[in-house]
């Protein structure tokens, strides 16, 4: 119990100690580069107090150091005091005048010692003293200006070959030792460390420099980037409106004429001549037609747009396929075309998807069917469901169309520069849009065709899944 | 879809028109007229609720774009008069799209006339509505 309750208490103490040193050597600043400037200086002071205590310590219970004013302890005391200095400095974030008083502590503090060393006639101070000086540059490449990193290795050498020569006590000797020679090498082994600290921290620097700048520049990229995607989608929004308004105005007018036709032709203002009828029969129908267009440039404007959904509902498939051709027949009137359907016997009776872009593909599959063949069949073939899709091929008898086409025919506005347009009417964008819809669909659209032989569009449409019943 | 016309018969209805295009809803009158059927006409949404505070109706026909309000806060103030769950609302606008019928129906209306509607199917399409 005993052991246990010490054991709690050491554990106790050590976590004290770990959390005081821990806080301690954590820097306050924000900024990456002054925490690690701001964390070096806080250990080093760490580092500095605790020998400093424990030279204290052993000057006065090892060595029996005598208090006078200029001994030992005495100055490990004034060393103290200055590292306290350097730790406020810290704390207030005065980072480089803290690193300079840590410099100056260490020139000081260990130049005396060397003296005081000399004086007492001990050879270990002395050594160990060039030892310490390589501290400087060290401190110096770490936390100071890159400017002074030379100089303080300059300072350090000085500093130590004052303390050795310049004043006037009588050292110890070691047999087999010069400590002339020592002084030489270990001042020159700071000039050494300064210059090469130089220069690593030079490299350093200008790699930092570099990569900050590179940052900098790929965060401004970024900016800029969303800045150009947001107008982008400004300006689509600002299309879809004015597209969306446009579409209404060119409309309205547009559904009074046809209606007004329609009204006439179904005989609601009185009769007309069979030439009259004739007329608002042309009317009727270029005023159609005119929509038509005016839809396929909307529809393709909004499927630009993004503003693509899919609504998904049970579709009665024959009934779909049987209401659009019946709708499509007007279409081939006057032509000797006969339009036919065959539904497998496979197909299920109802198939989900979106039953409206459907009737779109469907219409647009089969209008172009009849507008490019004279005289002969147009057949619609409805296949089973095969791993999730379900097939429908729509064949004419028609011109069919030369390699060449066959590899434009989806880009829009592709018959806007063959001949073909003149003589058949249309934008040019019916079978772009039918497979872009394809595509929003999920779905994908194949032609084979040869010139005078007609062609063959098979569209492949996903059978989606029922949605599960709600519980 | 077509042949529906031809198979159902034409019942009287009492029917609202609420829409801002002279046109259309001149047109309407004509083909209203035509079957000998009354046609109420309003040119904005707040006359169309003031008339059917007073006035019975089977069915209503609603543009979407109105200069008052816009057509689906128009279907929920009509929901919201008294019997307003038991009129047929069908939406109908110029503005194109693919997806309007869709959202038309998810929001509430019970059926959606493209403009322009057929002369020949408008009334056919409301009687099966009613049947």
């Amino acid at each position: 119990m005993i052991v246990k309750g010490m054991n709690e208490a050491k554990a106790g103490i050590i976590s004290v100690i770990s959390g005081f040193v821990g806080g301690w050597l954590r820097p306050r600043a924000t900024d990456r580069d002054q925490a690690f400037r701001e964390r070096v200086i806080r250990s080093a002071l760490a580092i500095l107090i605790l020998l400093d205590v424990l030279s204290l310590a052993s000057a006065i219970f090892v060595f029996h150091a005598k208090w006078r004013l200029i001994s030992f302890p005495t100055f490990h005391l004034l060393m103290l005091g200055i590292c306290m200095l350097s730790g406020r400095l810290v704390m207030r974030g005065h980072l480089t005048s803290a690193a300079w008083v840590l410099v100056v502590i260490v020139l000081a503090g260990v130049g005396s010692v060397i003296v005081l060393a000399r004086q007492a006639g001990t050879a270990t101070g002395i050594v160990l003293g060039g030892a310490a000086f390589t501290f400087v540059p060290l401190m110096a490449a770490l936390v100071l200006p890159r400017q002074v990193i030379i100089l303080s290795s300059l300072m350090a050498a000085v500093v130590y070959l004052v303390a050795q020569f310049g004043l006037d006590v009588n050292g110890p000797t070691i047999p087999g030792l010069r400590f002339d020679h020592l002084a030489v090498s270990v001042s020159l082994l700071l000039l050494a460390e300064g210059l090469l600290l130089q220069q690593l921290r030079v490299e350093f620097d200008d790699r930092l420099e570099s990569m900050s700048r590179s940052m900098r520049e790929t965060e401004l990229a970024k900016q800029q980037a969303e800045v150009v995607r947001q107008r982008a989608e400004q300006a689509d929004q600002a299309k879809s409106q004015f597209l969306a308004h446009m579409s209404h105005e060119l409309r309205t007018p547009l559904n009074a004429i046809i209606g007004y036709a329609e009204a006439m032709l179904a005989g609601m203002a009185g009769s007309f001549t069979p030439k009259q009828t004739e007329l608002l029969g042309h009317i009727q129908k270029n005023s159609r037609r005119l929509l038509g267009l005016i839809n396929d440039v909307l529809d393709l404007a909004k499927i630009e747009a993004g503003t693509f959904q899919v609504y998904l509902a049970p579709m009665p498939i024959r009934q779909v396929f049987r209401d659009t051709l019946s709708d499509l027949r007007g279409l081939a009137h006057g032509k000797d075309v006969h339009l036919s359907i065959e539904f497998s016997d496979e197909l299920p009776e109802v198939i989900w998807g979106d039953v409206k872009k459907l009737e779109q593909i469907l219409i647009n599959l089969v209008g172009n069917a009849v507008k490019f063949t004279e005289s002969g069949e147009i057949r619609v073939e409805v296949k089973p469901v095969v791993n999730g899709f379900w097939q429908f091929v729509v064949r004419d008898t028609g011109i069919g169309m030369s390699a060449e086409e066959l590899s434009q025919i989806f880009e829009p506005f592709w018959q806007a520069d063959s001949s073909s347009s003149r003589r058949y009417r249309g934008t040019g964008l019916g079978l772009s849009i039918t497979k872009q819809l394809i595509d929003g669909l999920g779905g994908s659209i194949t032609v084979e065709s040869q010139l005078g032989q007609g062609s063959a569009f098979t569209v492949s449409l996903p059978a989606h899944e029922p949605p599960a019943a709600d519980a | 879809m077509t042949q529906m016309g031809s198979v159902l018969e034409i019942r009287p209805m009492a029917a609202l028109l609420v829409d801002d295009d002279p046109f259309t809803c001149d047109l309407c009158r004509l083909i209203f007229d035509h079957h000998e059927l009354p046609l109420a006409v309003k040119t904005n949404t707040l006359e169309a609720l003031a008339y059917l505070r007073e006035h019975a109706a089977d069915i209503i026909i609603l543009d979407l774009v109105l200069p008052d309000i816009d057509g689906y806060e128009s279907l929920d103030a009509i929901r919201r008069l008294p019997c307003g769950v038991r009129y047929k609302v069908v939406a109908t606008t110029a503005y194109y799209t693919l997806d309007t019928y869709q959202e038309v129906l998810q929001r509430g209306f019970d059926g959606y006339l493209p403009k322009p509607f057929s002369v020949n199917q408008l009334i056919p399409f409301l009687t099966s509505l009613l049947a």
